[in-house]
């Protein structure tokens, strides 16, 4: 439908999204509103924007010193690059395999990897945690990273990207003396380029606001993922220093949403894939 | 002239192709490490938790014993566990129609006009990218009793406090607003496609047969358009929400009295709370049941849209 | 014997034969065609050739050779695809050098920092270099080196592909349909540059195309396929006008052949609707025969009433500036026949005349029954 209805159906939609919007980003405005404000502030039922005193810079010395929130930021950008990294060293070349190739095991390999698309993620954490507790490996990288190295969406959705790409592109590569490895990440790599900027917005924002995994296999605060760091702020402010919690809080959330507002419509396309993932 | 040659043809019958030899042979090179991964990461540990759920393990204990259905039978007995399943749908049933229906009206007006859309998009979107358990504690001192901003705002209208998070009876719904705010956007960006995927000569053709106000439009050519991708949103809705966790781990821990108690939560409990982990794969096993009849319900959604489009 | 050997090639997709049992000798520095229409098993062909494909039997020799268990990049030689098949993420130079850092370096070599050190890499990307600038320059897109195949238009990516062809200097070059993707004008401008190039390379050029005009335009030898089978290999002067098949000569040729089904007479004429034809000597009474002549040599004359002669009525008239056709319905009934003649003649005209058909005596093609063509003892 275009614009149509003329003018006051105009001011129609634009109040009715405009509120909509405001319910939206409200708890991010005041999200920054309470973490400059000062703690008398924050307990009243007078509600301001801005603080009649800025407290700013205390609350964010504050949340820096109860909690190693750098080290929060710097996990989660480690652990998702390096989850992203291995998903697709590992997705790549099978995806194609199963697009382009004729083996054996192609049919029974696909009927796996769809089958593993009807497995939520949680449904394996319990063996997942006794496989790393007995080999020692809990409260470490290699512990948040491993279990989430095959992704069989990942497979999936290279692979079907892959079948978009005419066979004759890999003849005549072929013809033109490349090996099947080479193909891979030669000619196949660069042409998946659109689907894996998907596929890496998707597991990047995934990881790095996962909860669940990294409160199981995580016990001390330097090795905690971005969600589980808030916890952490949340339980050493217990009580009423809200002030900076908030100001933790922002600082984690902060790159996230700096990414998304810079890069919109990757991140759009990215998320809409989490429909096809389930 | 003749398409033969004078030589005798010597018809042979080579063997299989060094081409196809060498392309079999990459093709199980390159997909070695997935394989691996695939059942030592995915399908066997998945397998271990079915067996896991046969037995009375807990974590740390030397030994475990098989006790066949043992786990599932004190699960038909648990109270809690059918409150947690309970508690679990009615969430579903209350953000999911809620978060579709919203995200329908924010799509059909963000598309209904040509101003602002990237602006409005981007705010409705945003919450979807946060992180949910940073968000949830702001939302958690935004529903302060005395303070936060909701209650203040309500009191302003006219309407008394609540005490959101520690009132049993609206906990539940508190976490759903919360659940809706969050998967409002991503609802509201796949309607989005699929509205823009309508052609616009059906519209020009309903005008011409008559159909021209907005709700005739939307009627009978808005909504029937928009089945495949409304029923494809609703059952993801679905699935997503049937998975909470995050707001109950962070802000009612399944409280008070286990008003807010979910599926995934109670898992965690069972599990790695009280290291039951036996008890927790038969948990896990029945979680998995139901996603897996909701996936399948999107499989065959999917399938149809494909063939559809 | 060098150039390509093609002996007794089967091949089947499943259920459906594509090819039955065809061979076929390419000379060195030959240009042959493969003719036919789409699902005839040229392409097959093509790819059998190429080693992409595998034959169910028979074998495949290049330069005396045998290359059946050859992988396509030992074989020596370079396709051009229809679709080109250009990498979209390589710039120009860099889709042209490909193949020749492909053999000129080892895999190791062309790792991302050792291809910048390492002395051998360097001297092979210096001369992989040269040899590119030289095969662009041939084909006159120097100036695009550095661009994206996207940012080409449709006849200078076909350049791109012929010169990564070239740069390899094959033995054998193969050509899948290349010019079915460009417009008119600039296919004609692309012949005269791919027999160019046949010159220049002095190598065997095996070209598939379902353009008539292609094939005997360009070729030394056409094969005309049909149903996964050659009919006819010949020059094109003489696929045009000595057919060996009623579908040969209908295939070839525009506009198509005119065909009329007539039985032999005791006398050696023959009877077909309408009319009676001279037939040949060595035709036996009561044959089924196919009564085959081209539009350029169907005489018309005004109906003058005389009698046992072939006669028609013209339904519709086509003035093409250069020629002029009549289309003729035979009083016998059946398909029109077309007649081609000067415009001076056929403006004169009128939709609606009766005329008097006259096939051109020594012009006039027999086909059998099942199609072979009757050729006249002398």
């Amino acid at each position: 439908m275009t614009a149509r209805g003329g003018f006051a159906f105009s001011i129609f939609r634009h109040v009715v999204l405009a509120a909509g919007a405001v319910v939206m980003i409200a708890p991010f405005i005041w999200l920054l509103s309470l973490s400059v404000k000062p703690a008398d502030e924050i307990f009243t039922t007078d509600l301001r924007l801005l603080p009649l005193r800025w407290d700013a810079g205390r609350n964010y010395a504050e949340a820096f010193a109860k909690v190693p929130l750098h080290r929060y930021l710097l996990n989660g950008a480690i652990v998702t690059a390096t989850i992203f990294t291995l998903q697709v060293l590992v997705a790549l070349p099978a995806a194609y395999a199963l697009a382009k190739l004729r083996f054996g095991l192609a049919q029974p390999l696909f009927a796996l990897v769809l089958l593993g698309l009807l497995i939520p993620g949680h449904v394996p954490a319990i063996p997942h945690y006794v496989m790393l507790s007995s080999a020692g490996l809990l409260n470490s990288y290699p512990a948040l990273i491993l279990p989430s190295v095959i992704s069989v969406f990942g497979i999936f959705w290279i692979r079907q990207f892959f079948k978009t790409i005419p066979d004759d592109l890999i003849h005549a590569a072929r013809l033109d003396g490349l090996s099947e490895f080479s193909i891979v990440w030669r000619i196949m790599l660069p042409a998946a380029a659109p689907a894996l900027t998907a596929f890496g917005i998707l597991s990047v924002v995934f990881h790095w606001n996962d909860y669940f995994w990294p409160l199981l296999v995580v016990t001390s605060p330097d090795m905690a993922m971005p969600a589980l760091g808030t916890v952490y702020l949340r339980n050493t402010e217990a009580g009423t220093d809200y002030g900076p919690l908030m100001a933790g809080t922002a600082i984690i959330t902060a790159p996230l949403v700096i990414a998304f507002l810079l890069a919109q419509r990757r991140f759009i396309e990215g998320m809409t894939l989490t429909g096809l993932k389930g | 002239m003749t398409a033969t040659t004078a030589l005798p043809v010597a018809i042979e019958r080579p063997s299989r192709s060094t081409q196809a030899r060498a392309e079999a042979f990459a093709a199980y090179v390159l997909s070695a490490p997935a394989i691996v991964c695939l059942f030592g990461i995915l399908l066997l540990p998945t397998l271990a938790t079915f067996v896991l759920s046969f037995t009375d393990w807990q974590f740390g204990a030397p030994t475990l014993r098989w006790i066949g259905l043992d786990n599932y039978a004190h699960l038909a007995n648990d109270r809690v566990f059918w409150k947690s399943l309970s508690n679990t749908v009615l969430y579903v049933l209350v953000v999911v129609p809620a978060s579709v229906l919203l995200g329908l009206g924010a799509a059909l007006l963000i598309e209904a006009g040509t101003s602002g859309r990237a602006f409005y998009r981007a705010a409705f979107f945003l919450p979807v990218t946060a992180t949910l358990i940073a968000m949830a504690t702001v939302w958690e001192i935004m529903l302060h009793p005395s303070v936060g901003l909701i209650n203040v705002l309500i009191e302003a209208l006219g309407f008394s406090k609540q005490n959101w998070l520690k009132d049993p009876d609206l906990a539940l719904f508190a976490l759903a607003g919360i659940g809706v705010w969050q998967a409002l956007g991503l609802n509201m960006v796949l309607l989005l496609a699929g509205l823009k995927s309508i052609p616009r000569d059906l519209y020009e053709a309903a005008a011409i047969d008559g159909a021209d106000g907005p709700w005739t439009r939307f009627l009978t050519v808005t909504l029937p358009m928009l089945g495949p991708a409304l029923s494809f949103v609703l059952i993801i809705s679905a699935i997503r929400s049937f998975q909470v966790f995050d707001t109950v781990a962070v802000l009612t821990e399944g409280g008070p009295n286990k008003a807010t108690e979910v599926l995934l939560y109670t898992m965690y409990q069972e599990g790695f709370g009280f290291f039951r982990a036996g008890y927790g794969a038969a948990i896990t096993v029945v979680f998995l049941l139901f996603v897996l009849v909701l996936t399948l319900v999107k499989a065959r959604l999917a399938e149809k849209r494909v063939h559809y489009s | 014997m060098s150039g390509v050997s093609i002996r007794g090639v089967t091949k089947a997709f499943g259920q459906t034969r594509v090819l039955h049992g065809v061979s076929l000798d390419v000379g060195p520095r030959e240009f042959l065609t493969l003719l036919g229409p789409s699902g005839c098993g040229k392409s097959t062909l093509l790819r059998i050739i190429a080693g992409l494909e595998q034959a169910d039997e028979g074998s495949i020799a290049l330069g005396g050779q045998r290359v059946d268990s050859l992988l396509p990049r030992q074989r020596d030689v370079a396709m051009v695809f229809q679709s080109y098949a250009l990498y979209p993420y390589m710039t120009v130079a860099e889709n042209i050098g490909l193949p020749l850092l492909m053999r000129r370096t080892r895999p190791w070599q062309r790792l991302p920092l050792i291809r910048r050190l390492h002395p051998q890499s360097r001297a092979a990307s210096g001369s992989i270099e040269s040899d590119v600038r030289r095969a662009a320059a041939a084909l006159q897109i120097e100036s695009y080196l550095d661009r994206k195949p996207a940012q080409l238009s449709g006849g200078q990516r076909q350049r791109v592909a012929l010169a990564r062809a070239m740069v390899r200097d094959p033995r054998v070059f193969l050509m899948d349909e290349p010019l079915s993707n460009l417009d008119a004008k600039l296919r004609v401008a692309a012949r005269a540059e791919i027999a160019d190039l046949h010159r220049r390379a002095g190598v065997a050029f095996i070209y598939v195309t379902h353009d008539q005009a292609e094939a005997m335009t360009m070729s030394d030898r056409v094969a005309l396929m049909m149903g996964g089978e050659i009919l006819q290999i010949a020059p094109p002067g003489q696929i045009y006008e000595d057919p060996a098949d009623l579908r040969v000569a209908e295939f070839i040729g525009s506009p198509k052949i005119n065909t009329l089904a007539g039985v032999v007479r005791t006398d050696g004429g023959i009877d077909v609707p309408g009319g009676v034809l001279s037939g040949t000597p060595g035709l036996s009474q009561g044959d089924a025969v196919s009564v085959a002549f081209r539009p350029e040599h169907l005489q018309v004359e005004p109906d003058n009433g005389a009698s046992g002669v072939l006669r028609g009525i013209v339904r519709h008239l086509e003035n093409l500036g250069s020629d002029f056709y009549l289309y003729i319905e035979p009083s016998g009934g059946g398909e029109r026949l077309i007649a081609r003649t000067t415009p001076d003649i056929g403006q004169s005209v009128a939709l609606g005349a009766p005329l008097v058909l006259r096939p051109a005596p020594g012009r006039v093609l027999l086909f059998d029954r099942v199609g072979r063509r009757i050729r006249s003892r002398p």
